[in-house]
């Protein structure tokens, strides 16, 4: 039987709870790998020889021999989350986990499997600004952008290209004088913002676009070379209107199939080419005038919804694990 | 010259517009995905919780 390693952390059950029944009809097991256990409760055992590593792994779903592991789907890694704090110093616990994450991709990284998405892509193509550029080679609209830790060149952005919004390049939560910690989503930026638009970047870059009119929001799923898109309309909901995402425990069951234009999938699928991907959660804005502008994609990026709102985005990542695709 | 990141200025803005984002899948008595998210609605409250890429502090930078 072909076995799938699932390379998981925290809720990725909602989507491995859809995989897994895919793959089965594939003749297919998926056995999960939770990566916030590893090394706590997750072992590991590898012993390097001339074919490669012979070893295990130990998970709640049971032992599995590294020889018999086929493929090894990418959700999320979060090696060493587990690791307690309490009695620890941060230096010797953060040591840990690096040695553990080093560990742990590092050996799996080496045996001969298919993944989706390999591990060492994921890395690279998570950085966003290298997406745009990209995305741009390969002939998507992209919205003016300017990436800049120049205050002075930052206001002049504003001036030429308003309306702005900004958005974050990585995806590190934030604590707010609340306490509370979040992920900081898309915001438009108005004239009031400008004087700590000036200030602000002292310590940190900022990621400013042209705000694209939006008709609809997309999610498109891409898998190889298949796409799955659903669209919301998302100007309609009060508070969502820059991003979708501030009410999407509404707007996540509001997503509807919508057919990509081929123009617009052929360059996607490029990119996703081109990213080393075979799976990314991409995302577009269509304007009023029906343009498709691409924003992002993401290796990681959830699908669960999407597929939920009407394709079988889980049989075809299926496919490409078992290697039908 | 202000030591405070731009991005902090959202990030109070969206702190203050939106519901805490501890609210985890599941965290209804093993309620299903589906569920969760009714609760919130049903609650009337909206999480930020995107799933895709990052969570509480999933690589420990904070201490």
């Amino acid at each position: 039987m072909t076995t799938v390693l699932g390379l998981i952390y925290d809720d990725d059950t909602r989507t491995a709870e859809l995989l897994a029944p895919a793959l089965a009809d594939r003749g297919a097991r998926l056995l999960c790998l939770p990566t916030e256990a590893f090394p706590t409760e997750v072992k590991l055992h590898a012993e390097l020889g001339p074919d490669g590593y012979r070893g295990w792994v130990a998970t709640p779903d049971g032992r599995i021999d590294l020889a018999s592991i086929d493929a090894i789907w990418t959700k999320r890694v979060a090696v060493g989350v587990d690791i307690p704090r309490e009695g620890m110093d941060p230096t010797v616990r953060m040591a840990c986990r690096a040695e553990s994450e080093a560990t742990l991709e590092g050996v799996l990284a080496a045996l001969p499997v298919r993944w989706v998405n390999p591990l060492t892509t994921v890395l690279s193509a998570e950085r966003k600004p290298w997406q745009l550029a990209r995305a741009m080679a390969a002939g998507l609209t992209v919205p003016a952008t300017v990436l800049t830790n120049v205050g002075s060149a930052a206001v002049d952005f504003y001036g030429d290209h308003r309306p702005l919004i900004t958005k974050m390049m990585s995806t590190r939560p934030v604590r707010a004088s609340s306490g509370r910690k979040q992920q900081l989503g898309t915001h438009a930026i108005h004239d009031d913002d400008l004087p700590a638009l000036a200030e602000g970047l002292r310590f940190t870059t900022t990621t400013l676009q042209h705000r694209v009119a939006k008709r609809l929001e997309v999610r498109a799923s891409v898998v190889g070379d298949r796409i799955f898109a659903s669209a919301v309309d998302s100007p309609s909901m009060p508070g969502a209107e820059v991003d979708w995402r501030e009410r999407s425990g509404t707007l996540m069951d509001r997503f509807e199939p919508i057919d990509m234009p081929a123009d617009v999938a052929h360059k996607l699928v490029a990119l996703h080419r081109d990213l080393g991907l075979v799976y990314g959660g991409a995302d577009f804005i269509i304007t009023p005038d029906d343009e498709w502008v691409f924003l992002e994609t993401n290796p990681c990026g959830e699908w669960d919804w999407i597929h939920r709102s009407g394709h079988d985005v889980a049989g075809a990542l299926a496919d490409a694990l078992v290697g039908r695709a | 010259m202000s030591k405070t990141p731009f991005f902090m200025r959202f990030v109070e803005k969206q702190d203050q517009t939106r519901v805490p984002a501890d609210v985890k899948a599941g965290a209804d008595d093993g309620a299903t995905a589906d569920d969760w998210r009714k609760a919130l609605r049903d609650k009337g409250l909206e999480t930020m919780k995107y799933p895709s890429d990052g969570d509480d502090d999933p690589y420990g930078y904070e201490w």
